[in-house]
């Protein structure tokens, strides 16, 4: 599964073959500016257990992640939201570690394809 | 923003508040519903949006169902005013499923559709026009 899918980006351009690269610039800000805070907010939850917490913050990322076309850390955020809500703590640490490299990945990939995307 | 209002004369262009704590979902159906020409506030909880049913008739609210603090629910059962007034009509929108107890309430609250986070760009574009089809009153 790759980190970034497309699909959004060939929607917008359908919708607003003008503005298309303004609209995806600002949506990618958005998502820079509010969803890195979430990431962290789930690790420092898992360190003390909170399951309530990982469950509730991993639904909203997931669904943050949804809107830019991260799909692989869409994918795991709703594993981790299931397990969590279901309180099966011990099968967390696997997804977490990987959302651990997942994410900051598609950080990385987001803000290049923005410059991408602003260049061309 | 885009700014490409439609200019048939007629169209009714409802006023319409999406009530939504989470900055990236705002933005699609935001930049949506203004290029769609239609009227559009934010509610980021729900202390904001009552404020604004408190001053404003709105068409349709676009709320999420989830909202941490005071819940959707919550919302709607203390937007009495703006309810009664029969004017109002509401799509919940949710990442979860809710269930059929919570929707069975669909009659009193005017809930007239759910959407289901999250869904497609082009799936939203379809769903915001399909909102100027809805009409507001009696």
């Amino acid at each position: 599964m790759r980190i970034l899918t497309a699909e959004h980006l060939e929607a917008w351009q359908q919708i607003d073959p003008e503005n298309w690269r303004g609209i995806v610039s600002e949506i990618y800000d958005v998502f820079l500016a509010h969803e890195l805070r979430k990431f962290a907010e789930i690790m420092e939850a898992w360190k003390i257990r909170d399951l309530e917490k990982i469950s509730r913050v991993a639904h909203s990322l997931k669904s943050s992640c949804g809107n830019v076309g991260a799909e692989k850390a869409k994918t795991l955020l709703h594993e981790i939201e299931h397990l969590a809500r279901h309180a099966r703590s011990d099968d967390l640490r696997l997804p977490l570690r990987r959302l651990e490299e997942v994410f900051p990945q598609t950080v990385l990939a987001l803000a290049a394809l923005k410059e991408k995307i602003q260049a061309a | 923003m885009i700014e490409q209002a439609l200019t048939e004369p007629g169209t009714w262009r409802p006023k319409i508040l999406i009530v939504e704590d989470n900055p990236t979902d705002v933005i699609g159906p935001f930049v949506l519903t203004k290029q769609l020409g239609l009227n559009v506030a934010l509610a980021f909880n729900g202390e904001q949006a009552l404020e604004l049913l408190r001053t404003t008739e709105f068409d349709i609210m676009i709320l999420d169902w989830g909202l941490p603090g005071m819940s959707g629910l919550q919302l709607l059962d203390r937007a009495e005013t703006a309810r009664r007034r029969g004017v109002l009509k509401v799509i919940v929108h949710s990442g979860s499923d809710l269930d059929l107890t919570s929707f069975a309430r669909g009659e009193r609250y005017c809930i007239v559709d759910f959407w289901r986070k999250p869904f497609s760009v082009l799936d939203m574009a379809r769903r915001m026009k399909w909102l100027r089809e809805i009409r507001g009153g009696a």
